[in-house]
């Protein structure tokens, strides 16, 4: 049942872009970086109990 | 500037993502000095991780397409940043299998989860803010936030919590024109955008006076909408800052967002009288942070 019939649509640039990036359910690539006092991190040594949140930001200079 | 922001939110959630069970890192094609500079300002003590050449940006798939090498950005007043290799704003919560759980990848730069929205999605609860208890006659109900506070392009998630007494019961939105369905409007604004409610199923019923099952929350129910404080600052210049502040601020530099929860409470036996209740969020606004690092830590275009 369509619910959302109810309210207003949800503007397509407010949504998750479903065409760009690791889809849901696929294998996360592994990677190492280091973090910013050079320490190096893999996917598996960030990971806990329940998982990951893995944040890709722009930048934090500007 | 925007992405500061979210940061700072997961630094201030990052005792309840721990205790969810939860790891947090952010990634960006930043230098590590650049982010060391940043961590040490802001107090991060998660992982920044530096991805200086893209190469796991380009992995997950979430360079900025519009980017090419030499690709030059103006932002603000300080100049142009090369930002071939930048990441469209994306989280990924990850299962402890490494498969994706949930992503949400913003191609539009101003857009960005807040902390307390993708913590309330991975746990399927909303974090510690104080719900607001209003007067609704016969139902309980409180109205929530994921955040007290928001920013330019911060998309959180709005909730109702309904408590419905024993024996009584409201309909869902499916009822027909006869009935009162509950209904959750927001008031137009030019400030924020609204997404749909996400109503739970209801229970189809069949009550004796009926011709048709009938749809009927009962008990304790949430419905949630997501919630875009619009972000206005394409060009990032400082004078559009102002115009928002003018016209979607108060004197407090707080943001309202108001709307009506709409109902009507039955039992078995009888219908009381259909009910509006006014619903009020309000929010204190955060200002982008324009803060760069030292001009020796800017990237250049070396790559």
């Amino acid at each position: 049942m369509g619910v959302s019939a109810y309210a207003a649509t949800v503007p397509t640039w407010m949504q998750d872009a479903s065409g760009i990036g690791v889809a849901a359910r696929a294998k996360a690539p592994g990677f190492e970086l280091p973090d910013s006092s050079g320490r190096k991190h893999s996917l598996n040594s960030l990971m806990e109990r329940r998982g990951l949140v893995l944040v890709f930001f722009r930048s934090a200079d500007w | 500037m925007y992405c500061k922001g979210q940061l700072g939110e997961l630094q201030r959630d990052l005792p309840l993502f721990k205790q969810a069970g939860f790891g947090v890192a952010a990634i960006s094609y930043d230098s590590v000095a650049a982010l060391h500079d940043f961590a040490v300002r802001k107090g991060i003590t998660f992982p920044l991780l530096s991805d200086h050449e893209s190469l796991v940006i380009r992995s997950y798939g979430v360079a900025d397409r519009r980017y090419r090498k030499l690709s030059q950005l103006d932002v603000d007043s300080s100049g142009e940043v090369p930002v071939y290799g930048l990441a469209y704003p994306s989280v990924f919560v990850l299962n402890p299998d490494g498969t994706v759980r949930w992503r949400f990848v913003s191609e539009h730069e101003e857009l960005r989860l807040t902390a307390g929205s993708i913590l309330a999605r991975s746990v399927g609860q909303f974090p510690n803010q104080s719900p607001t208890p209003l007067d609704a006659g016969k139902i309980h109900l409180e109205i929530e936030s994921t955040e007290t506070f928001a920013g330019l392009g911060s998309r959180l998630t709005l909730g109702l919590e309904l408590r419905i007494p024993v024996g009584w019961h409201v309909y869902g939105p499916q009822v027909g024109a006869e009935y009162h369905g509950t209904s959750w409007h927001m008031d137009a604004s030019e400030c924020f955008i609204d997404g749909d409610v996400d109503y739970p199923a209801p229970r189809w019923a069949h009550p004796a006076f009926a011709e048709s099952k009938l749809p009927e929350y009962e008990g304790t129910i949430r419905l949630t909408r997501e919630f875009v404080i619009v972000p206005m600052l394409s060009d990032m210049k400082s004078a559009i800052l102002e115009r928002f502040r003018k016209s979607c601020l108060d004197s407090d530099s707080r943001l309202h967002a108001s709307g009506a929860f709409e109902f009507q409470v039955c039992s078995d036996r009888e219908c009381l009288p259909p009910e509006s209740v006014p619903l009020m969020w309000s929010f204190a606004f955060v200002p982008p942070d324009r803060t760069r690092v030292p001009v020796d830590l800017w990237r250049v275009f070396d790559h």
